[in-house]
C-alpha cells in the first residue's frame, strides 16, 4: 500500500464517506474498490433483499407474459429471420 | 466457484415462467446473486432476448429495458466475441453441427472449459450443454 494525499471534491468525499459507513469499510478500502473498478461484496441481508426483489420482479413480469415455450420462440425467431434474408 | 455459460432458453424460461416458484431457474439465480456460482453469456444473448421479447412476447420497449437492466444487475457477465473469434465460431459450428447462433455458446463454453446450461435440444445433443437439473 502507498500512502498519498489527494484533494477530493466535497460531494465526492461525502458520498465515499457515506458508502464506507454503509459498507462498514474503511474510507481507504472504499476508495480502492472504486478506483480499481471492482464491485463491493454484499452483506447477507443485502443478498437476501436482492434475491427477494429479483424474485418479485420476475414473478410480476411472468404474470403478464404469454406462456409460449421459449425454446420454440427462439427457434421460430431465428428461422423467420433466415427466411426473410433468403427472400421466402 | 462453479462457472457456467447460460443461454437464452434459460433466461427466457425465467421471464416467461418466473411466477412458478418451483422453477429451478430461481435457484440458479439465487446462487448467482449470492456469488455461489458465476454465469457468463455471449453479448449476443442480449440481442436475442430483445428480439424474442419484442416479436414473440409483444413486450414494450420500456419493459424490455427493465429486463435487460435487471439481467446486468444480478451479475450475469456478458462477453463480446471479437472479429478474431470467427474461426473458432466456425469450428464450433461444424464440430457440433450447430447453427452460428448456438455456436456462440459452444465456443464460449469450450474456450473456458465450461458447460452451457440450456433447454435447447441441439446444444444438449452436442454434448456442450447440460440441463439445469444437472447443475444442482
Amino acid at each position: 500500500m502507498i500512502r498519498t494525499t489527494v484533494s477530493l471534491r466535497e460531494d465526492v468525499y461525502d458520498n465515499l464517506r457515506r458508502l464506507a459507513a454503509a459498507k462498514r469499510m474503511s474510507f481507504s478500502g472504499v476508495v480502492n474498490v472504486k478506483l480499481a473498478g471492482e464491485s463491493f461484496s454484499l452483506s447477507e441481508n443485502e443478498v437476501k433483499q436482492k434475491i427477494k426483489e429479483s424474485r418479485e420482479f420476475f414473478k410480476k413480469l411472468a404474470k403478464s407474459t404469454p406462456k409460449i415455450d421459449p425454446v420454440k420462440a427462439v427457434r421460430e425467431m431465428r428461422d423467420e429471420r433466415l427466411k426473410q434474408l433468403v427472400g421466402e | 466457484m462453479a462457472k457456467f455459460v447460460v443461454d437464452s432458453s434459460v433466461i427466457l424460461d425465467w421471464i416467461v415462467f418466473g411466477d412458478d416458484d418451483k422453477m429451478l431457474v430461481h435457484k440458479l439465480i439465487e446462487q448467482l446473486i449470492s456469488k455461489e456460482i458465476e454465469l457468463v453469456a455471449p453479448g449476443f444473448l442480449i440481442v436475442e432476448i430483445i428480439n424474442v421479447l419484442k416479436w414473440k412476447y409483444s413486450y414494450s420497449q420500456k419493459k424490455i429495458e427493465f429486463v435487460i437492466r435487471h439481467l446486468e444487475q444480478i451479475g450475469i457477465v456478458f462477453v463480446e466475441l471479437g472479429r478474431e473469434d470467427w474461426s473458432g465460431l466456425l469450428e464450433a459450428e461444424y464440430k457440433h453441427n450447430l447453427t452460428s447462433y448456438d455456436a456462440h455458446y459452444a465456443l464460449m463454453a469450450e474456450n473456458g472449459g465450461l458447460k452451457v446450461i440450456t433447454r435447447d435440444k441441439d446444444l444438449l445433443k452436442s454434448g456442450v450443454g447440460i440441463k439445469i437439473e444437472d447443475v444442482f
